[in-house]
């Protein structure tokens, strides 16, 4: 039982920034194929705004794991 | 407010005048904020644990690094400004606390010059030789702990401490159990020590024909062991420091006493087993190695549950936090340039043209995907920054309209009508004038232009007797008309110009349509 904890593991643990920022670009690129977005500083108001949210989770969750 | 009480106890300053610092700061030009979140990133924890993005890069930054760091916070808060609104409220805040900081710190003896030259080599300054936990790699290094010493040791000083018996027979076994007893976690060890001298007291009368010659050398080299037996209390609390002594002197009475060693052993067999029960009460049980907790989690950098000593750190083990190369970030920027350029291909043949904001979200669609699969797998952090990137260049695309067609600087001088009207006067990314002032016009006629800048500086110079109507659209940067000014993000401006002088005829007016990127635009008249 306990050496499954030294088991190298194939998924490491969620990277929330990645996964946010992941998301927030995937979107923010599809608005911009579909001509959605074309104020540019809609653009670059939700690029700072979510990027930002992705950091401010990553440090909460680094925070809550307890590093 | 932990941040302004840590950067008082480093520069010796009153928190006091950090927080209103801050304060100023937030409300002068809200740098402040950003100000105080990079320090909060940026500093040490208070008990001297990295701090966030030190664990981040997995570097090791001191004082002065930081507080270079936050100086260039505040220096890019300044460009910023300089930038955006050029002078203005903002712009003096921060400057004014930028200049007096820089001061302080020289004032303080701080070689401004010199910790900028050194901050290449302070940044890559790699953490790896606290990688147990800084608090504790002040105390004395900790050996390398072989798995079994606790239980040898306790073996072999066995029968050397039963030798003791024969030279002072009594005394000794009362005196040495007395002074062992004294000793609190040792105690019962003491007892087993007891119970096995008075079993070797025992036999001792069952061998009673040991040779005299022998029994006087017995007593030169009987004392050595006895003093191996005062000792030997410390050497059971830390086996591995004395161990290679137990194992010379015990091969060398052995070879005096061939005889009285042979049978010893068997009556001091449970000795071993009883040294390792007692380890416990003082550092836990790892008879396989350096003892590390459980959890994965908690074997590097976190405080040992067991306090420092000799088990307190684990040795480090830096390869083993290098963690293997991830190639996603790479296969996921070449895959995004590939999507790129089959887009740019797909719509070259297209009526329209590339359009390059359709190219970079394509982009970003795959790098924002890349990322969703380094989520779980690999590392990502690169692919935050190259989407970012390519977020920034759409931005710019949408903002400055395109693909700048013309660099450097233009100058155009129409004469006619004809000439003038019906184009864009695109200056792209330089300088572009526009000097109407040879310009032709009938007398009350009315002229459109169209004039575009996307970085850099337009400006129109109008004849002193045509009445000019603008329309002036900057994203960022200036707008001047005649003698007034328009400056900021975003800035839209429509006036009529009135003409200087009288004209001849009817007045005739011009219509400048003018579009800015990043630019400054002027409207003036001609001499």
């Amino acid at each position: 039982m306990p050496r499954e904890v030294d088991r190298p593991r194939r998924v490491h643990r969620t990277d929330w920034m990645a996964l946010l920022s992941g998301v927030l670009f995937v979107v923010l690129g599809i608005l911009i194929v579909t001509r959605t977005i074309r104020d540019p500083l809609v653009l670059i108001g939700v690029t700072v705004l979510g990027l930002a949210f992705a950091g401010l989770v990553a440090i909460i969750a680094r925070v809550v794991r307890g590093r | 407010m932990g941040v302004c009480a840590g950067l008082g106890r480093c520069t010796g300053i009153d928190p006091v005048v950090f927080r209103a610092g801050f304060a100023v700061l937030l409300f002068g030009s809200g740098v402040g904020l950003f100000l105080y979140l990079a320090a909060f990133l940026l500093m040490k924890e208070p008990g001297g644990k990295p701090g966030i993005i030190e664990q981040w890069t997995r570097r090791d930054f001191d004082a002065e690094t930081v507080m270079a760091l936050l100086t260039a916070v505040l220096g890019a808060g300044l460009a910023i400004n300089l930038a955006t609104v050029w002078l203005g409220t903002g712009t003096l805040v921060v400057g004014l606390l930028l200049v007096v900081s820089l001061l302080a710190a020289h004032s303080n003896g701080v070689d401004l010059l010199g910790l900028a030259r050194s901050m290449p080599e302070r940044l890559s300054k790699r953490r790896s030789r606290e990688t147990p936990a800084p608090s504790y790699t002040s105390h004395e290094p900790t050996p390398p702990v072989p798995p079994t010493p606790p239980v040898r040791p306790a073996a072999e000083p066995g029968p050397v401490r039963v030798d003791e018996p024969l030279a002072p027979p009594a005394a000794a076994q009362a005196a040495h159990p007395a002074e062992e007893a004294a000793d609190e976690r040792r105690e019962t060890q003491a007892a087993h020590a007891a119970e096995a001298m008075a079993a070797s007291a025992e036999e001792a009368p069952a061998e009673p024909k040991q040779p005299i010659e022998t029994s006087a050398q017995a007593h030169e080299t009987d004392h050595r062991p006895v003093a191996d037996a005062e000792h030997a209390v410390p050497t059971q609390s830390r086996p591995q420091a004395h161990r290679p002594q137990p194992d010379a002197e015990d091969k060398a009475v052995t070879a005096e006493h061939a005889v009285p060693t042979q049978p010893r052993p068997q009556a001091y067999r449970p000795q071993p087993k009883t040294t390792v029960e007692h380890i416990p009460y003082g550092a836990p049980f790892a008879p396989k190695g350096p003892y590390q907790p459980l959890d994965p989690a908690r074997r590097h950098g976190g405080y040992p549950p067991y306090g420092p000593g000799p088990y307190a750190g684990p040795i480090p083990r830096p390869e083993r936090r290098r963690r293997p190369r991830s190639f996603i970030g790479l296969i996921t920027f070449l895959l995004a340039l590939v999507i790129g350029g089959i887009v740019v291909a797909v719509q070259a043949r297209s009526a329209a043209g590339v359009s390059p904001t359709i190219v970079g979200g394509a982009m970003l669609i795959t790098i924002g995907a890349g990322l969703l699969v380094a989520t779980w797998w690999g590392r990502g952090a690169g692919l935050v920054a190259a989407g970012t990137t390519v977020a920034v260049i759409v931005t710019l695309g949408l903002m400055l309209g395109g693909v700048p067609r013309n660099f450097g600087t233009v100058e155009w001088t129409p004469t006619t009508m004809t000439e003038a009207a019906g184009r864009l006067y695109d200056a792209g990314v330089g300088e572009g004038r526009l000097d109407l002032s040879e310009l032709k016009l009938t007398p009350g006629s009315t002229v459109t232009l169209d004039a575009a800048v996307q970085l850099g500086e337009l400006s129109v110079i109008v004849p002193p007797t045509v009445k000019v109507e603008v329309h002036a659209r900057n994203v960022i940067g200036d707008i001047k008309l005649e003698r007034s000014l328009r400056g900021g993000v975003d800035v839209r401006w429509n006036k009529v110009l009135e003409p200087e002088l009288p004209p001849k005829g009817a007045v005739s007016t011009i219509v400048l349509n003018l579009k800015g990127g990043l630019s400054d635009m002027e409207v003036r008249r001609a001499a």
